[in-house]
């Protein structure tokens, strides 16, 4: 199958009901984040839009990736459920042509979610904060924005690999964000240095690290990449490893 | 176009340690209507699953259009399996737009095939909304998109009012003298006879016997007698 058509299948799954509901659920989650940031940046006297800018990028970034992680959790689990992924395989669909449909709509998530982000930056800035348009524009950091499309990318990947590894949605939906909780801690205990911890190597911390470190880290950047190989690696092996009983 | 169209060497598959088939042989030729019988458990949805590639048989081979490249020919194959397949929340009409993709077919044969199968009404309502009767015939009507060659149906009749049954004896009269081969799994007696052109019986994952339905009245003088001669305890 060829690429516009693995697209229109993913479009056309994108909207059913249930991403739907997710999709709303999402910005619902969005909003607290969002309005804190702006609330953290309203208090400054002359208003920046680099500093903007980033406060929005680090708005957007732990639900952004925990959200796009679920999602794909979600989406992939009903087709497993339902059974309409073994007709996919019986009708024709490859397991590769399976999971380059998943990667190309990993990317079309990521790059909504990037877009959303300048989105509020720009109407935010404009309206609420009076930053003129070019002042906007000198704010926004190109290299910023392939991070977070990178760092949103390889959420993404993280959730394929959970659903498409262990095929039990529980382990995604409930195991995964308590995962992250614990991973969280140790990062705390360790930025606070009270405990000396490798917080940068763990998947979750990693990729939050690289979507919002102001700079471009090779090592950081190195990480993801072995972890993204990992996820790849260890979903293609979940497919073609294992058969597909009836239901 | 003549020759075996399907073909099951000495296939073998285990479920752990259950051997669910056992050294299956069978061949489907062109154009004929192909019915595997067997009662529950004996193996019918194993072998589809084998057949399209779901499931990997211990041993044998199975070869479809010449092949064992089974992946190549499945564009040339329709597919109803048991479990319906479809993405529950999304409608009849998109559900169908995905099969087209797939099997490269153009969205205009759409609303023609829908309205074949009584569901041109119902092409807004999600799957999950529909009957299962509907869904079954959905599921029908999915399975003929792209003009395929070879048509796989598992279990055709589970969810069929008794109009529904007259209507597949009719599509698949109209199929078969349209030159398609079918390869129907049921345990429904009374319509195999009605509509096969051959006849399998699998029984404990073995085949028992295959022959034409004027071959076994000769030999069995009914269908039922076919499958109690071979089947005495199932339960």
């Amino acid at each position: 199958m060829n690429f516009p058509a693995l697209f229109k299948i993913e479009l056309l799954k994108l909207f059913r009901k249930s991403n739907v509901i997710f999709f709303f659920l999402s910005i619902y989650l969005f909003v607290t984040p969002i309005s804190r940031g702006l609330d953290e940046i309203s208090k400054e006297k002359v208003v920046l839009a680099g500093d903007f800018y980033l406060s929005i990028v680090n708005s957007f970034s732990i639900f952004g990736m925990l959200l796009l992680a679920l999602f794909i959790v979600n989406s992939v689990g009903n087709e497993i459920n339902e059974g309409s992924f073994r007709k996919a395989l019986a009708v024709g669909v490859t397991k590769y042509e399976y999971l380059k449909g998943k990667l190309i709509l990993i990317v079309v998530i990521s790059l909504f979610v990037v877009f959303c982000a300048l989105l509020v930056f720009f109407l935010f800035g404009f309206f609420s904060f009076k930053i003129p348009f070019d002042g906007l524009l000198k704010g926004v950091i190109g290299l910023s924005i392939l991070k977070q499309f990178l760092s949103l990318f390889y959420a993404g990947l993280f959730g394929l690999f959970l659903i498409l590894t262990f095929r039990n949605r529980t382990i995604g939906l409930v195991f995964f964000p308590f995962w992250l909780i614990t991973e969280f801690f140790v990062y705390l205990f360790g930025y606070s240095g009270e405990i000396k911890t490798f917080y940068e190597f763990f998947p979750g911390i990693a990729g939050w690290l690289f979507y919002t470190s102001p700079i471009f880290s090779i090592e950081q950047f190195l990480i993801v990449i072995i972890y993204s190989t990992i996820f790849v690696t260890s979903s293609w092996y979940g497919l073609v490893l294992r058969e597909e009983k009836s239901l | 176009m003549k020759g075996d169209i399907i073909r099951f060497s000495s296939l073998s598959k285990k479920f752990r340690e259950f051997n669910v088939l056992k050294n299956v042989t069978l061949s489907v030729d062109h154009g004929e209507v192909f019915c595997l019988l067997g009662p529950n458990g004996s193996g019918k949805t194993t072998m589809i699953n084998c057949l399209l590639s779901l499931l990997n048989p211990e041993s044998g081979s199975i070869e479809v259009f010449g092949s064992e490249n089974i992946q190549e020919g499945k564009r040339r194959i329709g597919v109803l399996l048991e479990d319906d397949g479809f993405y529950r929340d999304m409608n009849a009409e998109n559900n169908l737009k995905v099969i087209c993709l797939i099997k490269g077919a153009d969205f205009s044969i759409i609303p023609e095939i829908l309205k074949k199968f009584g569901l041109y009404e119902h092409r807004k309502k999600k799957v999950n909304k529909l009957s299962q009767g509907m869904r079954k015939r959905l599921a029908l009507a999915s399975s003929l998109i792209g003009d395929p060659e070879l048509i796989i149906w598992d279990e055709p009749y589970n969810g069929l009012d008794p109009s529904g049954f007259n209507f597949l004896r009719g599509l698949i009269k109209e199929l078969n003298e349209k030159g398609k081969t079918l390869f129907i799994s049921t345990h429904l007696l009374s319509e195999v006879e009605k509509t096969s052109s051959k006849i399998g019986l699998i029984f404990q994952g073995e085949m028992k016997e295959t022959l034409t339905v004027n071959e076994i009245i000769k030999k069995h003088e009914s269908i039922e007698g076919f499958y109690f001669n071979h089947i005495k305890n199932s339960y």
